[in-house]
């Protein structure tokens, strides 16, 4: 009986010692975010998302493993705006860990006090698909609205580790700085390269705010409705739309219904091309400035194929 | 213990959904149109089914060869304060061609006081096995495959007591659920019951483990006891597994199975035992049309024969394919063919052949899903 107390005394000192040398844990819904966390939080904590870049973010199941993650994290940076409603409440219900719940000193939405697009200013009903009201959430493509979001996850860094607040402060700093000279790098390019506000079809609208960022056009969905793959007529409808009013590319995210985007792009007679919308460990684009290169150098081999990005 | 009153038996399916909607477009609005900040979630989920014979059965079924909503629930959800959820649904169901409302889940629960914790206290499903911890319009198929029907009841035991359960502090989820409730019944009943001699207890231990960045496999150990009034003794043991392969937006493969050993202990200290099991697997064309096929199989272990004493070899199995169309998360549509076949002594002792409908949908929030 003595050896069990001494062995439960001994793992709870050793516990309470790697807890007190241990980083902060912070987990994110995405990667995109993930990444943007541990610019700021640097060598104070370990960053895990959730996801691994791969997924829809608005279909993914409140997986056990996520769930357990969760009951071990300080801070669970989320991109918010309903994207993750069908799945992330439930993880934090289940995780037992009051810190990272709504209202608790962990729980960081992203998207709270960004400047969204495509906000809906009518009343929403289910009939409009999956459309959220809050705004179009995929703002994460965009240098600029990431910036904003940062304010929003040093605030809730500091709040649960003060003592290195300034620490995280010249963090956000630098991150800012070099997300704005990221920006600036891109837009140049995309400018010399391409015509400014031209018109790209999106399958779904996972890329207004990257086009947003860098003077280029949306020119709408393919979708029926959000969330809702299009009929035959709509199709018909889009295709002859872009084609009428001088679309130059379609795009869509890897999970996107590949054969759709393709019989647009033929009727339309414009190029097609698929692209990630998150950062992905193991690729090309394994960081978010790698990513956004990524993105912008895909777009104008896409348009201009003769030009070299 | 649940509260069920007969509601306007001479009324048919038709008033039942009415009756309910009525109370959802005039009486939730002005609740959560009062802006009083609460949060209150509401929503109606509606599950109407069709069964019609393709042969004479020996089973009992009311709902046999007629479409009923078979379950209209009206559900109540959010934050009492800054550390207590809440609960509340009631549900009117067609049985016995009358229709019974009733309160179907009335709990507090939370997961904020104690870590890694989370505690629900009132009348609920029990946390067991896997269609148990769902709602019957959240199930991949129609009818409760044979084994639930005989060990849970065909919609799932509920009742009122206490659950606690907690994720242990490891790197992998492993969670652990005990529960206690009063036991007076067990399984749907209409009936007041009576205090057991020991009360309905119960406990699982869950785990888990990704196959992939898009799939992963729980599995679920559970355990059931209970001593009834007369003294008969009931002990339930059971294995879930749940496995999900995702394709982007598209559940591509589900398999989901139980397995469950009964003993029914008589005050007579005869023992019966009974063996059941299910095995779904279904596949996903994209993200709304699903095709799947469930095997049941029952098998009482210790049915003797009334003339020799000698044990009599015996099974029931059932083949349902089923197919899916899924407008959307909150509305379904469902065509299944079922076989069944009781065997007793190598022979066919009967058979049955029916093809079920269903639709189901929801009208206002629903919580997130479970995986």
């Amino acid at each position: 009986m003595m050896k069990i107390m001494k062995t439960i005394f001994l793992m709870l000192s050793l516990s309470i010692t790697n807890a007190a040398e241990a980083k902060l844990q912070i987990l994110t819904t995405t990667t995109n975010l993930s990444w943007l966390a541990q610019q700021i939080a640097g060598d104070k904590a370990e960053v895990v998302p959730l996801l691994t870049g791969v997924e829809d973010v608005h279909y993914i199941n409140a997986k056990p493993s996520f769930i357990s993650k969760a009951s071990n994290a300080d801070i669970l940076c989320s991109v918010g705006l309903g994207l993750e409603l069908g799945w992330l409440p439930k993880v934090l219900e289940k995780s037992g860990n009051a810190q990272i719940q709504p209202r608790g000193k962990g729980y960081c939405v992203l998207g709270e006090g960004i400047d969204v697009l495509d906000k809906v200013t009518k009343k929403v009903d289910r009939s409009m698909g999956d459309v959220h009201p809050e705004g179009n959430p995929h703002f994460s493509l965009s240098p600029d609205h990431l910036i904003k979001a940062d304010s929003n996850f040093v605030g809730v860094l500091a709040t649960v580790d003060p003592t290195n607040s300034d620490y995280y402060l010249a963090q956000y700093k630098k991150t800012k700085s070099e997300l704005q000279q990221l920006r600036d790098r891109i837009r140049k390019e995309l400018s010399a390269k391409l015509e400014k506000g031209t018109k790209i079809l999106e399958y779904h609208k996972e890329f207004t705010y990257f086009f947003h960022a860098y003077g280029l056009h949306s020119a709408g969905s393919m979708e029926e409705l959000p969330g809702v793959p299009p009929s035959a007529g709509r199709i018909a409808k889009v295709a002859l739309k872009a084609k009428a009013t001088g679309v130059k590319a379609a795009i869509s995210a890897p999970y996107s219904p590949q054969k759709i985007v393709q019989r647009v792009s033929a009727i339309a007679k414009i190029p097609s091309v698929v692209l990630p919308v998150h950062v992905r460990a193991n690729t090309e684009y394994n960081s978010y400035p790698k990513l956004q290169k990524h993105l912008a150098a895909k777009l104008i081999k896409t348009i201009k194929p003769q030009v070299q990005p | 213990m649940t509260t069920r009153h007969k509601l306007m038996p001479m009324l048919g399916g038709g008033a039942l959904v009415v009756f309910f909607l009525a109370v959802f477009f005039l009486v939730v609005p002005t609740l959560a149109n009062a802006g009083d900040g609460s949060g209150l979630q509401y929503s109606v989920a509606a599950d109407i089914v069709g069964k019609l014979g393709l042969k004479e059965s020996p089973v009992t079924d009311s709902t046999r060869d007629r479409i009923i909503p078979r379950e209209v629930e009206l559900m109540f959800y959010g934050a009492i304060d800054h550390r207590f959820d809440g609960m509340v649904s009631s549900a009117a169901h067609f049985e016995g061609g009358a229709v019974f409302f009733e309160l179907h889940e009335a709990y507090i629960k939370t997961s904020k006081l104690i870590p890694r914790s989370r505690i629900k206290l009132g009348s609920y499903f029990l946390g067991i096995g896997r269609l148990n911890r769902f709602h019957r319009h959240d199930w991949p198929f129609i009818s409760a495959p044979k084994s639930h029907e005989n060990f849970l009841d065909a919609e799932g035991v509920q009742d009122t007591g206490l659950e606690y359960a907690w994720l242990l502090p490891i790197p992998f989820y492993l969670e652990w659920t005990l529960g206690f409730t009063s036991g007076f019944t067990f399984g749907h009943t209409h009936e007041a019951g009576s205090r057991p001699r020991m009360p309905t207890h119960y406990t699982r231990l869950g785990t888990y483990t990704d196959l992939s960045d898009e799939s992963g496999i729980e599995l679920g150990f559970n355990y059931l006891g209970r001593k009834a009034t007369n003294g008969e003794r009931l002990r339930l043991f059971g294995l879930d597994s749940t496995a999900k392969f995702m394709s982007g937006k598209t559940l591509r493969w589900l398999l989901q199975g139980e397995l469950w050993l009964r003993h029914l202990r008589s005050s007579t200290n005869l023992l019966q035992k009974d063996l059941g099991s299910y095995i779904y697997s279904q596949y996903g064309f994209n993200k709304n049309w699903f095709l799947g096929i469930r095997f049941d199989a029952f098998n009482e272990l210790t049915r003797t024969s009334a003339l020799t004493g000698q044990r009599e070899k015996n099974i029931t199995y059932g083949i349902v394919p089923t197919a899916t169309y899924a407008s959307s998360e909150f509305s379904k549509f469902r065509l299944a063919y079922n076989y069944y076949e009781e065997r007793e002594l190598s022979e066919t002792k009967f058979t049955d052949h029916r093809i079920e409908l269903q639709s189901t949908f929801i009208l206002g929030a629903h919580p997130a899903h479970d995986f």
